[in-house]
């Protein structure tokens, strides 16, 4: 394979898709995550119905949304 | 996140930001490359997809010197490249091995790009599609500031509060 084959393969997958940032996910994605709520970033403790594996979007997600966000009126964005 | 970053850094793993020496990015690249075309004849359950985008965005990433380069040992296992704008950051590029001992790689190279915000001074930049839209909002980026541009973003601010956030966690 050469390089510019190569190169050729990447840049078309980029002009298809995102750049890769999805495949920074790993594993079971229960945890606790940074959502931006209002322009204010809230840290909510999140789990999902769903395992997600690496690439797999996941649009299948249930966020629990802890007290301490319901306190400030704040809304998880894909609800 | 955090929980991430800690896996691969208890497991021994580190990120290294640019600059890097060429000779030795130059070795990541070859390696790369041959681990890319290793791919082409893995067992048919293991070649897939996800897998063959992983190890050609690794090597594209690790071919621009600016890159962000998370390591097991001596072994490069997910880099991330990246573009410095007048105004942002901006991502150009990320991909990984996916090995299972080196989970945690790809949220640690994004808690690198935060830094690098921070040490820039500069918010951050990158686009998503229709399916890992959810993955964005999840590591926090603000999602569609810029019209029709699927544009994924940290402010300057985020990035501080990631970071501080994360590290206080670790």
């Amino acid at each position: 394979m050469t390089d510019e084959e190569l190169l050729a393969e990447v840049e078309a997958m980029r002009e298809a898709g995102d750049r890769g940032e999805s495949e920074a996910l790993e594993g079971t994605p229960e945890g606790t995550y940074f959502w931006m709520l209002s322009h204010q970033a809230v840290p909510v403790s999140v789990t999902f119905t769903t395992t997600v594996e690496w690439g797999s979007g996941i649009v299948a997600a249930t966020p629990v949304v802890p007290r301490q966000a319901l306190s400030v009126g704040a809304v998880p964005p894909n609800q | 996140m955090a929980k991430y970053v800690r896996v691969f850094r208890d497991r021994g793993g580190i990120v290294r930001f640019p600059p890097h020496r060429p000779e030795e990015r130059r070795l990541w690249v070859a390696t790369a490359k041959s681990n890319r075309e290793a791919w082409d004849y893995l067992p048919v359950m293991q070649r897939t997809d996800r897998l063959r985008r992983g190890l050609s965005y690794m090597w594209a990433a690790l071919r621009y010197p600016r890159c962000i380069v998370a390591f097991l040992g001596r072994e490069a296992v997910a880099a991330l490249s990246y573009d410095v704008k007048l105004d942002r950051v901006e991502v150009r590029v990320v991909g990984s091995r996916q090995a299972d001992n080196a989970r945690g790689a790809g949220t640690a190279l994004e808690l690198g790009l935060a830094e690098e915000g921070i040490r820039r001074r500069l918010p951050l930049r990158g686009d998503y599609e229709a399916d890992s839209r959810n993955f964005h909002l999840r590591l926090g980026r603000r999602l569609d500031l810029v019209a029709h541009e699927n544009s994924s973003e940290w402010t300057l601010e985020d990035c501080q509060f990631i970071v501080g956030g994360i590290e206080k966690a670790l």
